[in-house]
């Protein structure tokens, strides 16, 4: 009997110990401490289904086929408007799908969460304000309390009172809202080689160099290099004309110049407009109340801020903030530049010569003789040598001439010509002189006043006008500068 | 049961008359009785009985085939002693004509006791009046790895297995802690020979502690002594404060030549599991902080395609697995030992060798360890006064390892934790398909941990010296004089390559692969000379004098070099490294230490006992002006102890016929003993080669306090040994006190002198505590018997004398030494759960130091000064890495041939700082993390104690807190073995025996870790703390023992 006594006592005891095989679910216990009961199981687009005053927004994110996006499993932070307020008929067509997306965030946001500007997947960034229940979207619509934080598989949900309008950004609206900001940026845009992703075509030249097919790029040299107003992370302040007092401001001090808008070379739009956005775009968002009395422009320039000038305020642009203004003032040095010539190249007669016009305060250096005519005989009357003189503006200039120690005393016609689109030759005399005086240097003389009806490219032209004298047997002009300075 | 019965009658008469008869007679007296063994309970033939007259003259004698005996002696009462190979030696006391009855107990293959273990347990009494434990090693019927295996059922020792890597050996605290600044590690003595108390701190691979005692085979232990009693180990002296552990090889014997194998082989594995999350929740996780930071999906798409939107499936095969990496770095493993024993020999010469190999490997994968032992040992009668005994261990082991620690590029533990889920071992494909080419460190920058272990080279080699030479002459029986000449040589070479294919990089390291290598060297020669007085004079009066001098002289050396980046993972040498990044590290250091001590003992009829001792000592650390005895020109320490005994059972008023009250032993024991491991140049001036990348230079090396010294701990004990119903339960209770009084503690130094602190001799700990031990036989019969051993030990430390406190760094928190509170407490910040919503966060209205507000989803900490500002003063201790209570439970049982073992281990009440769940529920980055990530605080009105997942997490959710401090209590199954011994009838097996052995098998705990059982480095700095070590995991062995 004993030993069947000793052996239960065994075999109790290895059953204690084999107690140890099974789990204890220590980990259980202390991981799973989240109360909130709620089910997460369904995805977004079943949350939303279920979501019974919004569904004017659920058809339209089934109407355009937003079921994919929102039940694949990315996660995904949608702001969904209350039928009273979401009616696609409401929506201008070519917004629909961009309101749409201005509605969705790709990532799980619950309200205690969305405490600053988010990028949503219209590309275009929300200010959010969350303070646990709800959530103040893009400063102005507010989250349901009891409707926010809904909570799906793949993302939340939040019901809002109004719709997310979709706004322009501040590139966007200048682009569409001014033909010359419109040209300008379109200006801006090249194509450059992208070196990286173009593919070797296999193939070597004589050089042995490898042989690559060029990939272009579109670059918006604005955009990248002057200032980003596309980036919807950074804001910006605008104080502009609006496009009517902009465009009548441009055509009564720009385009008159030249005749018509197409007119104009893309260099003075350039250089136009560069000094526009130097004048009216600044970094940081500032609302009217805080606009401050200067204001360094993107490009740097101070700027003295009219706040008085200020017409319409505060529209809300998505990545800044813009101010309608009556003052605009527009700096015309950027096109209305004196033309010099400054004479350096040999000169063969009869031919027209290049000529570079350079900066017109540059001073001369005396001790390089440049000789443009030389050497006339009889016979030469009539020869003649002339020089381009670019992109004259519409309106008149003074004309200043100035020649070195020259020989002989034939009379010299100065005249202006200029080739039509026919290539008619309209030639208008406008002086005739007497370069020799004694040998000795004349320094630039006003000649005159010039106006040109038109906007283009003309030529200046020196004719001979009666036989040299038969001493010396050599004639020369010595020709410097000549000068024609816009009278305005 | 009659026979039982009647043995303990005759045990009890012969005590009886032992005691009432004073007077001597000078003719010759005739003993006789009965020798049986405990086991069989059949008369044992060929016992040994020796007869010691109270002169000291001996007689010997044998038993008969039916057990019998007769030996004669010329006094009224004599010694006897009853030796038996594979048998306990017992002792019991006689008077003329009476017969004894002996139980000699069994010794499981093994020898007799009667050995020299050192002074303090040298004297001849069995009952010493110290506190100690003695550990026999056949009392513990497992498959030990290391010594500390066997040191788990020790009252008073806190033995703490450091890892599941082989070899890695335990941590081991004696009665608590008595010092912050000097070593925590008790003094070992092998076979007599005093071990150096140094460290090898040199990690070539990180995150490794390196064990010596692994280097001695566990099959080559006969018995462990554990001095507990700091007064015990006062004749130690300057070394003896933190306990003495005294390690007997296995003795010679003499007799028939035998020859004994012991082999066993198992599987372990590891199947605990921290809870991770999957691919599919580690990919919203990181979506989550990619978003939560303010990436969109474009610059998702950009940075980390395979996670984008617009990333279709089987387009980044490389991140569309699902690994579970816990299963891919632990495997089951296989464990194997085998161990030859052989000894025999005569009355000139007697020998013992003993050889065993092993090869453990962890469940870690590539985690190994191989380790060749020898041990030998012998003993020359070259003439009947003169005799040598040669004792020599000597062991070699080689691990291979893998990084552990807080690196989790390097860590694989760290690493397959903290590793995306989504990525798989070997580059994908897609359709299943795989290259057999692990894949590299993956988008964030995190290492395949795979490649940490197979891929990493880091071996140690090891090779551990010891034993001695010891020369006894005898000049009369009673005196004797005895001189060991002994060593200790101990070497580790440690090499290791981290490659830098597969590894992750830390950021702003410029590590991409990394060698390193060292070489650590122990040497001392050791010598102690004593002579030894023992004798039993009228009365049964016992006495025993020792007087010895002790002196060790050593060095510890090292080596190392390191290199980083070398030009392909094929190159794995310093010399393929860059050379800006080599450095090298060395020192050479030496320790002497000289004592001189003088032991007495004295007993009356084993009733009352008194013994003392004094020892002088003298070390190299200690500094010239320091405060104690001049002796010529150096400073010494004088320990002195006292101890006192009375055993009441003794007593003749009590004894007469009672045969249920067999001892009733009462205690005490006060004495002084000292600690000077502090480092050996703290009194000393010198400067050191300092390196700052490629140009070396002299550096000082720390300011000189020459007035250093040792730590006095004073100490006392009280105890009660019980012995009660025919010596069936056995109670042992102590009470101590021990208290350190000159304790180091570093003095802040004005900012000139470049040093922050120095250690002075300032401060004052205390530790109380008691031990119970109780050794139950609960059934002693013929066919079954039961024995039931239980431990338990309490102990508390407090400081009492600090100055200012002091706040320790350790890797991702804080400990304090504060007076009031024990030393090394965690020094935290307190939580009181999560801010459910935004309004309660605004209602407590908290700010960190910058002035940023709590916010709802953020861990509610404890505003202990009231400022609304949670900073450093809201710090407070919150959790103890000591126990309040540890112990033992063992069974055994035996059943005719069957026996059956059980060991549970416990321990209760101590903290751990769970650093690794502190990384995986930081929610700072991109790393995986635990389950909990699932359920952190997401919304208003959550509730949940898990925070919200912010990336970076600024309001320092994870910082320092009582939430990674945990319950470290736990319940371990130790050890289960079961055995059947056979009988075999064969003219060469003498003995066969079959096991089943099953190591920590199970643990009930509450530890969110792998296991609460581990210890990383020495001492308080990171006792408790979990930088994830590789578990300590269950393992089922099958073996043999064979007697030839």
């Amino acid at each position: 009997m004993r030993f069947k006594k000793y052996n239960l006592v065994l075999v109790v005891i290895m059953m204690v110990y084999c107690v140890g095989c099974t789990d204890q679910g220590l980990f259980d216990e202390h991981y799973d401490t989240l109360s909130s009961g709620e089910v997460v199981d369904n995805n977004v687009m079943e949350k939303l289904s279920g979501v019974e005053n919004c569904s004017n927004f659920y058809n339209a994110l089934v109407t355009y086929k937003f079921d994919t996006l929102l039940t694949k499993n990315f996660p995904v932070t949608v702001f969904a408007p209350v039928n009273a307020e979401f009616d696609l008929a409401n929506i201008a067509e070519e917004d629909h799908v961009r309101t749409l997306n201005n509605h969705i965030l790709y990532g799980k946001f619950f309200t205690s969460d969305l405490t600053e500007r988010k990028k949503m997947l219209s590309e275009k960034y929300l200010n959010f304000a969350g303070n646990g229940t709800d959530v103040l979207v893009d400063n102005s619509i507010h989250s349901i309390a009891e409707q926010s934080n809904i909570q799906g598989s793949n993302g939340i949900v939040h019901v809002v009172e109004d719709v997310v309008p979709y706004k322009k950004n501040v590139y966007q609206y200048l682009n569409a809202n001014s033909e010359f900001f419109q040209r300008y940026f379109e200006l801006q845009i090249d194509s450059v080689m992208d070196k990286d992703n173009s593919p070797w075509t296999g193939e070597f030249n004589e050089d042995g160099m490898k042989v690559y097919d060029t990939i272009w790029v579109e670059r918006n040299h604005f955009l990248s290099d002057v200032v980003d107003l596309t980036n919807e992370q950074n804001e910006y302040t605008v104080i502009a004309a609006n496009s009517e007092i902009f465009n009548s401001y441009f055509e009564e001090n720009v385009v008159k110049y030249f005749g018509t808008m197409d007119a104009i070379p893309d260099a003075t739009i350039s250089s136009v407009m560069e000094n526009v956005v130097g004048t009216s775009v600044f970094p940081e968002k500032y609302v009217y109340d805080e606009l401050p009395d200067q204001l360094f422009s993107v490009l740097y320039t101070e700027v003295d801020i009219d706040k008085d000038a200020i017409t319409d305020r505060d529209l809300e642009l998505s990545n800044g903030v813009l101010h309608s203004t009556t003052a605009l003032e527009l700096d015309k040095s950027s096109f209305l530049t004196t033309n010099k010539i400054v004479f350096g190249t040999d000169v063969i007669k009869n031919r027209t010569v290049d000529v570079q016009v350079s900066d017109p305060n540059i001073s001369l250096r005396w001790d390089v003789t440049k000789y443009l005519i030389y050497n006339t005989v009889k016979g030469d009357i009539g020869e003649w040598i002339q020089f381009p003189l670019n992109d004259m503006l519409k309106t008149t200039y003074d004309v200043y001439f100035g020649t070195g120690t020259s020989y002989g005393s034939q009379m010299v016609q100065m005249s202006f010509h200029r080739v039509d689109e026919e290539g008619n030759v309209e030639e208008t005399p406008f002086h005739t002189f007497e370069p020799y005086e004694g040998a000795k240097t004349v320094n630039e003389k006003h000649f005159g006043e010039v106006t040109f009806e038109a906007f283009g490219n003309y030529m200046i032209r020196f004719t001979y006008m009666e036989d040299p004298p038969s001493t010396p047997k050599s004639y020369s002009m010595r020709m410097k500068t000549l000068k024609l300075i816009p009278q305005e | 049961m009659k026979l039982y019965n009647k043995t303990i009658l005759m045990i009890a008469l012969l005590i009886a008359g032992a005691i009432g008869n004073a007077m001597a007679q000078e003719a010759l007296k005739s003993y006789s009785g009965k020798v049986f063994s405990s086991s069989t309970m059949q008369p044992l033939a060929e016992v040994e009985v020796v007869c010691v007259d109270k002169q000291g003259v001996s007689t010997h004698a044998k038993t008969n085939e039916e057990g019998e005996f007769t030996v004669e002696c010329s006094s009224e009462r004599v010694r006897l002693e009853f030796k038996y190979p594979g048998y306990i030696t017992e002792v019991a006391f006689a008077k003329s004509g009476q017969k004894v009855s002996i139980l000699l107990n069994l010794d499981h293959g093994n020898v007799g006791r009667d050995k020299y273990v050192g002074p303090a347990t040298d004297a001849k009494v069995d009952e010493a009046t110290f506190a100690k434990s003695v550990v026999k090693t056949v009392d513990q019927p497992i498959v030990a790895e290391s010594v500390d295996d066997y040191l788990k059922a020790v009252s008073g020792m806190y033995t703490v297995k450091r890892s599941g890597l082989p070899g890695e050996g335990s941590d081991m605290v004696i009665r608590g802690m008595n010092s912050i600044h000097a070593l925590q590690k008790p003094l070992v003595v092998v076979d007599g020979v005093v071990l150096g108390n140094y460290s090898f701190d040199y990690d070539a691979i990180p995150g490794n502690d390196y064990f010596r005692l692994a280097g001695i085979n566990p099959n080559d232990i006969r018995e462990i002594t554990v001095l507990k009693d700091k007064a015990a180990a006062a004749i130690y002296g300057m070394q003896g404060s933190n306990g003495v552990i005294l390690i007997n090889t296995n003795q010679v014997e003499g007799g028939k030549t035998s020859i004994n194998f012991k082999g066993s082989t198992g599987v372990s594995w590891n199947d605990e599991r921290i809870p991770v999350m999957n691919a599919q929740q580690h990919k919203e996780y990181v979506l989550h902080q990619l978003f939560g930071q303010g990436y969109d999906a474009d610059q998702i798409n950009n940075e980390y395609p395979f996670l984008g939107n617009e990333a279709q499936a089987g387009e980044y095969p490389s991140y569309e697995q699902d690994t579970d990496w816990q299963d891919e770095i632990f495997k089951g493993s296989l464990q194997t030992d085998a161990h030859v024993g052989l000894k025999g020999g005569d009355q000139a010469a007697k020998f013992y060798a003993g050889v065993g190999l092993t090869s453990n490997n962890g469940t870690l994968d590539h985690s190994t360890m191989s380790r060749l032992t020898t041990q030998l040992n012998t003993q020359v009668n070259i003439t009947s006064k003169l005799s040598i005994d040669v004792n020599l261990g000597f062991g070699n082991t080689t691990n291979k390892l893998t990084e552990s620690g807080t690196n989790y590029v390097g860590n694989p533990i760290f690493a397959a934790l903290t590793k995306t889920p989504m990525q798989g071992i070997y580059q994908a494909l897609g359709n299943n398909e795989f290259n057999q080419v692990y894949e590299d460190q993956d988008a964030f920058a995190m290492s395949n941990p795979i490649v940490l272990v197979n891929d990493i080279e880091a071996k140690r080699k090891s090779y551990f010296l010891t034993g001695g030479f010891n020369f006894g002459y005898k000049f009369t029986p009673s005196l004797k004089l005895s001189v060991l000449v002994g060593t200790e040589l101990n070497q580790t070479d440690e090499t290791y390559f981290r490659p830098n294919y597969g590894v992750g990089v830390l950021p702003s390291d410029e590590a991409e692969s990394v060698v390193s290598k060292s070489e650590q060297k122990y040497r001392a020669i050791y010598n102690e000379n004593k002579l030894t007085f023992s004798k039993y004079l009228s009365n049964n009066q016992h006495i025993d004098l020792v007087a010895g001098t002790r002196l060790r002289t050593s060095e510890v050396e090292l080596g190392a070099q390191s290199g980083l980046n070398t030009p392909i993972d094929d190159a794995i040498t310093l010399s393929d490294t860059d050379d800006d990044t080599r450095r090298k590290d060395g020192y050479w250091e030496y320790y002497n230490h000289f004592s001189t001590y003088l032991y007495g003992s004295y007993d009356i009829a084993k009733k009352i006992f008194i013994s003392g001792a004094v020892s002088v000592d003298s070390s190299s650390p200690i500094g010239e002006l320091a405060d104690g005895q001049e002796v010529g020109n150096t400073i010494v320490g004088i320990f002195p102890t006292l101890s006192l005994g009375y055993d009441l059972a003794r007593e003749s008023f009590i004894n007469g016929d009672n045969t249920w009250f067999n001892k009733c032993l009462f205690r005490f024991s006060t004495g002084k003993s000292g600690n000077d491991q502090f480092g050996n140049y703290i009194a000393k001036d010198y400067y050191t080669a300092s390196q700052y990348w490629s140009i070396s230079g002299l550096a000082r090396g720390g300011i000189m306090n020459n007035h250093i010294k040792w730590e006095d701990v004073y100490s006392w004990n009280l105890g009660l040994d019980l012995s009660l119903f025919r010596n069936a339960v056995k109670l042992n209770v102590n009470y101590f006190e021990n208290t350190t009084k000159d304790m180091l503690v570093q003095s802040t130094l004005p900012d000139f002198y470049g040093y922050e602190s120095v250690l002075v001799n300032d401060g004052e700990m205390e530790t109380t505590g008691f031990e119970v031990d109780l050794d139950w036989q609960v059934i002693r019969g013929k066919d079954f018997n039961w024995n039931t051993r239980g431990t338990l030990s309490y102990s508390k430390s407090e400081i009492t004398s600090l100055g200012a406190n002091k706040i320790v760094e350790l890797e991702g928190g804080n400990k304090i030494h504060k007076q009031g509170e024990a030393p090394g407490m965690f020094y935290g910040y307190k939580t009181k759960g999560v801010y459910q919503s935004s309004a309660q966060a605004e209602q407590i209205g908290l700010t960190d130091q910058f002035g940023n507000a709590f916010q709802a989803g953020d861990i509610i900490f404890a505003d202990l000064d009231n400022n609304k500002v949670i900073d450093e003063n809201d710090r407070t201790v919150i959790g103890n890495p000591m126990p309040d209570f540890f112990g033992s439970w063992i069974n055994q049982f035996n059943y005719k041939r069957w026996s059956l073992y059980t060991q549970v281990n416990f321990v209760e009440g101590n903290d751990l700082y769970n650093y690794a769940r502190n990384q995986m529920e930081s929610f700072d980055g991109y790393a995986n993390q635990s389950t909990a990530a699932l359920s952190a605080w997401k919304k208003e009105g959550d509730v949940t104690s898990t925070p919200r997942v912010v990336y970076g997490d600024p309001m320092k959710n994870a910082r320092f807190s009582d939430r990674w401090i945990e319950n470290g209590s736990y319940i371990r199954l130790q050890n289960v073995t079961l055995s059947y011994r056979f009988n075999p009838q064969s003219s060469w097996l003498n003995s066969a025996e079959i096991f089943a052995t099953g190591k920590n098998l199970y643990t009930w705990h509450e530890y969110l870790g792998y296991s609460p059982e581990f210890a990383t480095g020495e001492g308080y700095e990171t006792r408790g703390a979990d930088y994830f070590k590789a578990p300590v995991s269950p393992t089922v062995l099958v073996g043999v023992k064979l007697g030839l």
